[in-house]
C-alpha cells in the first residue's frame, strides 16, 4: 500500500493486531504488499520460482520475528529489504556453482507507454525508442533507486538503507536518471510534451 | 508556483502517476484545473518525465498469490503446532492443531471477512420466491400482521410505535434485547407493493414478489437488512453505521444514498442501480483478494449468478427506479423482460409458444395504475402481438393474425 494509508489510525491498529498474532491482520499486510514485492523481486532475480520462494521465506520470517521488529520504518521497507537480502543470498549461492559474470544487475525493462501507441507518429516512436535505450543503459544502481523511488514511492532514507549508501547518494542516483531522460526529451524538438490530459472530457 | 523538480520529488504526485487512486486522481486533476498556463506546463513536463520510468510489470495471478500465502500460513502453523506438541506430548493436541490450521486457513482465505453465521440461514430462506398469498409483516415475536391493501405502508416512528397503513398498531420496545437484533420479515407477493420506513429513518420501496428481513431496532455497528426481490432504498445518512443490503449472492454497502437492488431468485442477474451517493458491492463468497466494486451515480452493476461476474455500465436510472412511482419505463427492452416485470406487478402469467419475445424491442412507459385490461391492450398494440385471456389471470401471447 502507499504511505498515505500507512499513516492512518486504521493502519496503526492493523499493526498492533499483527504483533498480537492476528492472522487476519497478517493476511491484509500480505495483500497490501505482495504485488510490490513480486515486482521488485522479479527485477532482482530472473527466475520466477526463486522469487516466489524468497517471498514465502520473507513473510514467514516477518511473522515469526514480528515481536522484535523496530517500528521506525514502513512495513513495506522491511519487506523489500528482507526480500533483497534473501535474493542476493540466493544469487550468490548460484554464482558459486557456475562461475558467472560478477556484475550485479537490475532487470528493469521500460514499459511501452500505451499513450504513445495510439498516437503513432514517426518522430514520437523514434523518441520512445531513444528513451527505452537510455533507460536500459542506466547503471543497475540507478535503475534500482529509480524503481524504489517511483514504483514503490519509498523515501530517500529507506532507499539509502536498501542500497546501502548515503541518503545523499540515493538522491543523486535518482536525479541523474531524471536528468538523462529530461535531456532526451528536450533535444527532440523544443518541447515534446505528450498531451496526457487530452482524454479528459 | 512549483518547479518541475519539485513535482518530481512530491510523493503524492509520484503516487498519482505510478499507483493512482480515485482520491489522488481527483486531487491532482482539480489542482491542474486551477493552475495557470505556466504551472500546467510544469506539471505536464514533470508527468511526462516520470512516465518514462514506468517499468514493465510482471503479473502474479490471484491464484498464485493465494497459494503462496497458504504455503506461508502452513509453515507458520507447522511451527506453532510443533511447539504445542513439545509442551503437551499429546495426540489430542495434534488433532486440535490440525483443526485450527484448517479453520484458520478456511476462515482467512475463503470467506468474507466478517460474515456472520446467521447470514447463510437467511440467504437460504430468501431464496424462495414469494408469488402467492397476502402481503404480511411477520414480527420477531412470530406474530403475523396482515397488510390488507395492495399498496401498504409500514413505519417505525421515532417514539417507538409500529404504524401499518397509517393506523398505529403496536408499541415497539426500543431499548430491550440490545445484543440480539430482533428480526422482522416483510413479505410482499406478486400483485402488491409496499413502502416501509425503518427505525433509522431509511425508506424502502418494495416491489412485487419481495421479502425484506430487517431488525426492529438497529443496534450493532452496521445496519444490515436482507433482500430477496426488488427494492429501492433511500438510506438515511449515518457514516458511523454503514447500511448493508445482503442478497443471495451479493452485498451492497452504503453510507447514505439512493439506489435500487433487483435480486429475484428466478432471475440469473442481480441488478444494482445507483441514483445518488456511493455504494460498494461485494460478493458474499469473495476470496481474500477480490476487489470490491464501487458504483457511481447513474451506473448499473449487473451481477451474473452463474459466472459470479459483474459488469458496469451507465444507464438512464429512471428506467430502473420508476416502478416505485407506479410507472414502468423501458428503453429498447425486449418483450420477455417487459412481460416478466408486468407479471410480478399485476400477479398475472403469460404463456407463449414459439414467439421470439427477445427479438421484440419496446420503448416507452406503462402506467401501473391502469386497469389490467387497459394495460394488456396497450402492450398488445405496442408490440403488435395478440394477447388472449385464457383463464383467470393467465394470458397467451400469439402472433398477430
Amino acid at each position: 500500500m502507499n504511505a498515505l494509508v500507512e499513516n492512518s489510525e486504521h493502519w496503526q491498529s492493523l499493526w498492533e493486531r499483527f504483533i498480537d498474532g492476528d492472522k487476519k491482520a497478517f493476511a491484509l499486510i500480505y495483500e497490501d504488499n505482495i504485488d510490490g514485492l513480486f515486482q521488485y523481486g522479479s527485477k532482482l532475480h530472473p527466475d520466477e520460482s526463486s522469487v516466489k520462494d524468497a517471498i514465502q521465506e520473507v513473510f514467514y520470517d516477518f511473522y515469526i520475528k514480528r515481536k522484535s521488529i523496530q517500528k521506525s520504518h514502513s512495513i513495506k521497507f522491511y519487506l523489500l529489504l528482507a526480500l533483497k537480502r534473501n535474493l542476493i543470498r540466493k544469487l550468490q549461492a548460484e554464482r558459486k556453482q557456475q562461475v558467472n559474470n560478477e556484475e550485479d544487475d537490475f532487470y528493469s525493462e521500460p514499459e511501452t507507454n500505451p499513450e504513445y501507441q495510439t498516437i503513432k507518429k514517426e518522430s514520437e516512436k523514434e523518441l520512445e525508442e531513444k528513451i527505452k535505450n537510455a533507460l536500459l543503459k542506466l547503471p543497475a544502481k540507478q535503475k534500482e533507486a529509480v524503481y524504489l523511488r517511483f514504483d514503490e514511492t519509498l523515501p530517500y532514507e529507506e532507499i539509502a538503507k536498501i542500497l546501502d549508501i548515503s541518503v545523499e547518494s540515493a538522491r543523486t542516483l535518482v536525479y541523474r536518471a531524471i536528468k538523462t531522460i529530461k535531456k532526451i526529451l528536450k533535444t527532440q524538438g523544443s518541447i515534446v510534451l505528450l498531451t496526457f490530459f487530452k482524454k479528459k472530457q | 508556483m512549483k518547479r518541475i523538480s519539485q513535482y518530481i520529488d512530491d510523493e503524492s504526485f509520484i503516487q498519482w502517476i505510478f499507483a493512482p487512486t480515485e482520491e489522488l486522481e481527483k486531487r491532482w486533476t482539480d489542482y491542474y484545473e486551477r493552475a495557470n498556463k505556466r504551472e500546467r506546463k510544469n506539471i505536464d513536463e514533470a508527468k511526462s518525465v516520470l512516465l518514462q520510468f514506468k517499468s514493465k510489470r510482471k503479473e502474479i495471478t490471484e491464484k498464485e498469490k493465494l497459494d503462496l500465502f497458504s504455503a506461508v500460513l502452513h509453515k507458520i502453523e507447522r511451527r506453532e503446532k510443533s511447539r504445542v506438541l513439545h509442551l503437551f506430548h499429546s495426540h489430542v493436541v495434534r488433532y486440535a492443531a490440525i483443526a485450527i490450521v484448517f479453520f484458520a486457513l478456511g476462515a482467512i482465505l475463503f470467506y468474507q471477512r466478517d460474515n456472520q453465521p446467521d447470514d447463510l440461514l437467511f440467504a437460504e430462506e430468501l431464496n424462495e420466491t414469494v408469488s402467492e398469498g397476502d402481503a404480511k409483516l411477520i414480527r420477531y415475536t412470530g406474530e403475523s400482521i396482515d397488510l390488507e391493501k395492495d399498496k401498504s405502508t409500514v413505519a417505525y416512528s421515532n417514539d417507538g410505535l409500529l404504524v401499518v397503513n397509517q393506523d398505529t398498531i403496536k408499541s415497539v420496545p426500543t431499548s430491550k434485547a440490545p445484543q440480539q437484533e430482533a428480526l422482522n420479515q416483510l413479505i410482499i407477493p406478486y400483485g402488491k407493493n409496499s413502502e416501509i420506513l425503518l427505525a433509522d429513518g431509511t425508506k424502502v420501496y418494495l416491489n412485487a414478489g419481495t421479502r425484506l428481513v430487517y431488525p426492529e431496532q438497529f443496534t450493532g455497528s452496521k445496519r444490515q437488512v436482507f433482500l430477496s426481490g426488488e427494492a429501492f432504498f433511500e438510506v438515511s445518512h449515518d457514516p458511523e453505521h454503514p447500511f448493508i443490503v445482503k442478497t443471495s449472492d451479493l452485498s451492497v454497502e452504503v453510507l447514505g444514498t439512493h439506489f435500487n437492488v433487483s435480486a429475484y431468485p428466478s432471475d440469473n442477474i442481480i441488478e444494482t442501480v445507483l441514483t445518488e451517493g456511493k455504494v460498494v458491492l461485494q460478493k458474499n463468497k469473495s476470496g481474500l483478494f477480490e476487489k470490491k466494486t464501487e458504483l457511481v451515480p447513474n451506473q448499473l452493476a449487473s451481477f451474473d449468478k452463474r459466472t459470479s461476474e459483474s459488469t458496469l455500465r451507465f444507464v438512464d436510472v429512471e428506467n430502473y427506479v420508476s416502478w416505485k412511482d407506479q410507472i414502468l419505463k423501458f428503453e429498447s427492452s425486449d418483450l420477455f423482460h417487459v412481460l416478466s416485470k408486468v407479471e410480478r406487478y399485476y400477479n398475472i402469467r403469460f404463456s407463449y409458444s414459439d414467439l421470439p419475445l427477445k427479438d421484440i424491442l419496446i420503448s416507452g412507459k406503462l402506467e401501473l395504475q391502469e386497469s389490467q385490461d387497459e394495460l394488456i391492450a396497450r402492450i398488445s398494440r405496442t408490440a403488435s402481438v395478440d394477447i388472449v385471456k385464457t383463464e383467470g389471470n393467465r394470458y397467451e401471447i400469439r402472433n398477430k393474425e
